[in-house]
């Protein structure tokens, strides 16, 4: 993290180094490791020393083979799915470490202090935590439940291109990785998660941070659109016989529009931020201030991507709700035709809102009304669908499981963000409330409250069905109420000093009633660290525990759809046989009539892709060309390239790919799967 | 709560509009949050005394009101959307306070800069820096560029943001109809400096008014090419500033990107245009007639002075 | 409690047919010609997601396309018959793709490798004069750094580029995995994905010049 005196005395520097040194290090040199910054050296040494740390034991306890045939070069999509969500929780502390030096800032520098956090790392922190909690925590997180569990709730034994699947998640974890790079080998992006130009142009962010950024986010993109072509695939073809479209489990369905909404959009964001990347690079002019670039062309295309994103991520998430609802209600889902459709419906709208997030950038009434206007309709379907979680649990049987109590807490939380929504979608209104904390207050409360509420609840749900043990409740009931209570302390106050006419990205402010506030909400901070302390707790409490939180009949929560129908972990080949599928919550009925557990005669052999190394290298070598070309060592990134389609072209030559579980295997895994069953009973 | 205090009619009807959009929306979300409560509580599983209906799954009497209320709520909010947007609107004209209902507005040109808000009054030929004067009851009419970045003229107790883009043009329209000390900040990041690009707008009566503008007046300052050069590099916390005269036509030469030299923007965009219509046209010496029939008819067809005067030769 | 429902009984009749080629039911194990569906429905699916890429370059250009900065525009730099003669190249190479395809249907390697010969030509004949042509407006100072109409259509006629050097790259793969095995399954799904692929570039181009070009130069 460089100030501007020091990129020009960096790039004095560079300027006098020989052609050779140029040419190998590009704009790398010594001195763009931010080597006098105490925090950003203890963070690094404390990433650097962590990541040192798990190598070690690795190697320790003699655990590379494992790793490598069992995780790394795996294509199955429990695995990789399990991986995404691993990514998203390391991520989630790196970037609620931002969200607490952001509160603690404004905390102390809103009474005439000067805080801790000088104004060029203070954006860069508020830049890197939007990145960071949509790219890296909330994006990885979603798209690792749907990887893990779509695949099961259909009745296949994998997603349609599983190599291709190791390719996405490894891209994935490559952005990622330069994200974490760029903390201690130069700086990241000040311009704000989304990057507006012109201040993302070369004229006013001199550094390597913008450059970071885009390719972070390109890298992973990449791996993201390849995972909407592989899911929507999977859901089109590879359902059980008698699985029709609409007797899907809705967390397919939400699948399904989620990724068709990933295919849509995803195309526009490369687009822009290649775009971005040329006025950069190669000096066109696109956005830029002169020659005839438009930055208002960018803010309309980063929202044309940037608004169905919120929605890419939400709609898993109310799959998730609406798994939960019926099984802890003992119910079938109210509505489900209602439910289909309702969730297409805001599929399609989602993507016609985009410029209510820019009614102050001067378009006329009419176009601002129209958008207004659609933004408000999002809320009917929407509303259908709470309205129909809560009729399935009217006359139902509701057990507070923690699944459960975090519905609960969405429902409360995320139609109060929602009414803010509405409310900020009249133009005139937001006219007084465009980038203010209110706006932060709003879009947080809808993303906790719906997204990451989501994911804790579909982690909890389906973290037996991965790992087959339980996460301990008492610890995860503890978590739970320091998230809902920790949210609102921090964020009602920043809806009241919205209204207040504070504004976002301050570093500092002189203002004694903010200050209060301002405290109020550090503590809120502060008590949902405390919360994700506790989750972590949990986790690592429930493996040493995980002997008596066992499951053993794969079917912890008495559940209704397919998932539940395997042991807990399925074996790797999902299904021994292929369901045959006659009404939805096609496992509940199986269990009402009977057919459920029955241990077919005799079994086939299964046809399983063999694991590949291909995917992981691709991913890994694109840090490589990631690295390369934010610091303009052009040998690096041409030569990662090359090695990248080489890898990519040979894996085509690979004739191996796949081979046949013999029958006694299988039988050996299902005989051990029915004896548990047998266990269970006693 | 600034925003919920508003000292003008603009800020005024946005706050009205937040309370009617707040309680249009409380009439689905406070049954909501009510049942989520009821529902989890009187069907909870240990009730064995609730009615347990594990089938019902489908209601067309349910389905038909939870889509119809929503869907009218918002028929009414869409309504209201679509008129006050149109009243709202940046750019429309705004009418004085009912007790001056002759004055006429005070023109402002806005300019932000990294990290100060340089305000022109065009009808006085001063020019301030972070501080702006307008007298109650009078409309002020803003004009508003950057010279840099985008940023976003704010005065929360007053009204409207708009957003202000180099190269772009937004206006604005504002009103105060109490006097007093406002705030204004920029509400969009704009870098380093940004906490402290803030300003002041002060609603003086008319005399005080006029003793502002007198006080700029007799400022020791001009705002010069030189001095708008200087002005313009980047710098943090600029107290306010006053000066008694500016360079002809700053606004509009920032807003084509040639205050500090340069070809202007307007110009570059004529000679395109006589390009485009007129292919040979812009070898034309000043003055010479023109040749072709097509050039005969572009001449006629644009006013001769904007092309003229803003020609390069003139600008020495 | 629940209806007891039997989940398969009545419901045999109505299996769709599409799922008796499950490719992961054991039965059709090992017989690739169930991945056929499946990677062409995916293969679709990416090039919709293309397809809005394109778009989305398209409608940059479309608002930028008059911003020139006071430098040359659309009509001073195109040269018609020149973009004319790129058109029949490439509009001839989607024939001689689509003669290729039948050869394959009628499982003729030797036409198969030939025709696809001479639609690399074609597309190398294609890349060469867009690159001469793009050479040439950089020297006369008409380069993409020159204004944001020039930025946008550098951009929209190089990405379309890029991707027509990516299809000739996979036709050079497409060319050794011929020789080495000839037109097995795999290779006619890989073929059929090139296939929806140049033919989609073709599309592509039809909007490229019509838009930009014959509109530019108008």
């Amino acid at each position: 993290m460089l100030t501007h005196a020091e990129i020009a005395a960096h790039a004095a520097s560079t300027a006098d180094s020989s052609p050779l040194v140029n040419f190998l290090f590009g704009k790398l040199r010594l001195d763009s490791v931010p080597w006098h910054e105490p925090i950003i050296m203890v963070a690094g040494a404390g990433m650097v020393g962590a990541a040192v740390l798990v190598l070690g034991l690795i190697t320790y306890f003699k655990q590379w083979k494992y790793l490598w045939t069992e995780w790394l070069t795996s294509v199955d999509h429990k695995k990789i799915g399990a991986m995404y969500i691993i990514l998203a929780l390391i991520m989630l502390l790196r970037g609620f470490a931002d969200a607490l030096m952001m509160r603690t800032q404004q905390a102390l520098a809103s009474n005439g202090g000067a805080g801790y956090l000088p104004p060029d790392h203070f954006d860069q922190i508020f830049s890197a935590h939007g990145v960071i909690m949509i790219f890296f925590m909330a994006m990885p997180f979603v798209i690792g439940l749907m990887n893990v569990i779509m695949p099961l709730q259909i009745g296949a034994r994998d997603v349609a291109f599983p190599y291709l699947n190791s390719m996405s998640f490894w891209l994935t974890a490559a952005g990622a990785i330069l994200m974490n790079v760029s903390l201690v080998v130069g700086e990241f992006s000040h311009a704000g998660w989304l990057a507006y130009p012109p201040l993302s142009e070369l004229e006013f962010s001199p550094g390597v941070g913008v450059d970071y950024y885009i390719w972070a986010l390109q890298i992973s993109g990449l791996g993201t659109l390849l995972s909407g072509v592989n899911l929507i695939t999977t859901i089109f073809k590879m359902r059980a016989p008698g699985m029709t479209l609409m007797r899907m489990p809705v967390f397919t369905w939400t699948t399904l529009v989620a990724n068709v909404l990933i295919v849509a959009v995803f195309p526009i964001l490369t687009v822009t931020l290649a775009l971005l990347g040329a006025d950069r690079y190669l000096g066109m002019h696109f956005f830029t201030n002169d020659a005839g670039g438009n930055p208002m062309m960018y803010v309309n295309l980063i929202w044309a991507w940037g608004h169905p994103e919120v929605y890419i991520l939400v709609l898993p998430a109310f799959g998730i709700y609406s798994e939960v609802v019926a099984t802890f209600s003992r119910k079938r889902l109210f509505g489900y035709d209602g439910m289909v459709y309702a969730t297409a419906a805001i599929g399609v709208a989602s993507s016609l809102v985009w410029l209510h997030h820019f009614f102050t950038m001067g378009a006329g009434a009419n176009v601002n009304a129209f958008f207004g206007i659609t933004t408000m309709i999002i809320s009917i379907p929407t509303g259908v669908k709470i309205f129909n979680w809560l009729f399935t649990m009217y006359r139902g049987r509701v057990r507070m499981e923690l699944p459960m109590l975090w519905t609960i807490g969405f429902i409360i939380t995320f139609v109060i963000g929602g009414m803010t929504g509405v409310l900020l979608a009249v133009p005139g209104a937001d006219f007084v409330l465009h980038n203010s904390v209110f706006l932060i207050a709003h879009f947080h409360n809808v993303i906790i409250g719906g997204v990451v509420f989501g994911c804790i609840a579909g982690l909890n749900y389906w973290f037996p069905k991965a790992f087959g043990f339980r996460l301990h409740a008492g610890i995860g009931k503890f978590s739970f109420w320091c998230w809902l209570v920790g949210f609102w302390v921090a964020f009602l106050p920043l809806y009241g000093l919205g209204l207040m006419g504070m504004t976002r990205r301050l570093d500092f402010v002189n203002n004694p009633v903010w200050h209060a506030y301002l405290i109020v909400a550090l503590c809120g901070a502060l008590l949902i660290f405390v919360g994700i302390i506790a989750q972590v707790v949990q986790i690592v409490y429930s493996i040493w525990k995980r002997d008596e939180l066992r499951d053993l009949t794969g079917d912890p929560w008495d559940g209704r759809t397919l998932e539940w129908a395997t042991s807990s972990p399925p074996p790797f080949y999902n299904f021994a046989v292929l369901p045959k599928i006659g009404n939805h919550d096609a496992f509940w009925d199986a269990k009402q009539t009977g057919a459920a557990y029955v241990q077919p005669k005799s079994y086939e052999p299964i046809h399983m892709p063999h694991n590949t190394y291909t995917g992981f290298l691709i991913g890994i070598v694109s840090v490589a060309l990631g690295f390369g070309l934010v610091w303009h060592i052009w040998w690096m990134a041409g030569g990662a390239l090359l090695v990248m389609m080489a890898l990519g072209v040979a894996h085509t030559f690979n004739e191996n790919r796949d081979y046949y579980v013999p029958a006694d295997e299988v039988k050996a895994i299902e005989d051990a799967h029915f004896a548990n069953l047998k266990k269970a009973e006693q | 709560m600034v925003v919920m205090d508003p000292k003008g009619p603009i800020g005024v009807q946005e706050k009205d509009l937040i309370i009617l959009a707040t309680l249009l929306m409380l009439i689905p979300v406070v049954p909501v949050i009510f049942m989520t409560f009821w529902f989890a509580w009187r069907y909870r599983a240990s009730n064995q005394k609730s009615t347990y209906a594990p089938d019902f799954e489908h209601s067309n009497r349910i389905e038909a009101v939870v889509w119809a209320i929503p869907t009218l709520i918002i028929i009414v909010l869409g309504a209201v959307t679509w008129v006050s947007t149109h009243e709202l609107d940046p750019r429309a004209p705004l009418a004085p306070h009912e007790s001056v209902p002759h004055v006429k507005p005070v023109e402002v040109e806005v300019v932000s800069l990294d990290w100060k808000w340089l305000f022109i009054y065009p009808e006085y030929n001063i020019a301030t820096v972070n501080e702006m004067a307008m007298p109650v009851g009078t409309p002020v009419h803003f004009k508003l560029t950057s010279a840099t970045v985008m940023n976003s003229f704010f005065i929360p107790q007053l009204g409207s943001q708009i957003y202000t883009m180099t190269g772009m043009e937004t206006q604005l329209a504002l009103r105060a109809d109490h006097a007093g000390v406002y705030d204004g900040i920029s509400a969009n990041y704009s870098g380093h400096g940004f906490a402290g690009m803030k300003f002041q707008a002060l609603a003086l009566d008319d005399a005080g008014f006029k003793a502002w503008v007198a006080k700029a007046q007799s400022a020791q300052a001009t705002l010069d090419a030189a001095a708008y050069a200087d002005l313009a590099k980047p710098g943090m916390e600029f107290k306010p500033a006053y000066y008694a005269a500016v360079e002809p036509d700053l606004f509009h030469k920032v807003l084509n990107n040639c205050a500090e030299g340069g070809l202007c923007t307007d110009e570059s965009h004529n000679m395109a245009m006589m390009k485009a219509l007129a292919p040979g046209a812009d070898q034309c010496k000043p003055g010479e007639a023109p040749k072709s029939k097509t050039a005969k008819a572009v001449a006629a067809a644009v006013p001769p002075q904007s092309i003229l005067q803003t020609s390069v030769a003139d600008k020495s | 409690m629940s209806k007891t429902i039997n989940p398969v009984a009545g419901y045999e009749n109505q299996i769709d047919s599409a799922y008796d080629h499950n490719p992961n039911d054991a039965h059709h194990a090992g017989d690739h010609h169930d991945e056929g569906p499946k990677v062409t429905l995916g293969f679709w699916i990416y090039l919709m997601s293309d397809c809005i890429l394109f778009a989305t370059i398209f409608a940059t250009y479309a608002v930028l396309k008059d911003s020139i900065a006071g430098g040359p525009n659309g009509r001073e730099l195109f040269d018609l018959p020149y973009v004319a003669v790129e058109t029949a190249l490439l509009l001839i190479s989607s024939l001689t793709y689509g003669l290729a395809m039948i050869s394959m249907e009628a499982n003729k390697l030797k036409p198969v490798i030939g025709w696809l010969a001479v639609t690399a030509l074609c597309g190398l004949g294609f890349m060469g004069m867009e690159i001469h042509e793009f050479v040439k407006l950089i020297e006369e100072g008409a380069g993409p750094g020159r204004s944001a109409f020039l930025s946008a259509f550098f951009t929209l006629v190089g990405t379309h580029g890029l991707h027509v050097t990516s299809g000739l790259i996979w036709m050079g793969v497409m060319f050794v995995h011929l020789f080495k095995r000839g037109l097995t399954p795999a290779n006619r799904i890989r073929l059929m994905s090139l296939s929806l692929f140049w033919h989609f570039l073709d599309i592509i181009w039809i909007g490229v010049f019509t838009i930009v070009y014959l509109m530019g130069a108008a």
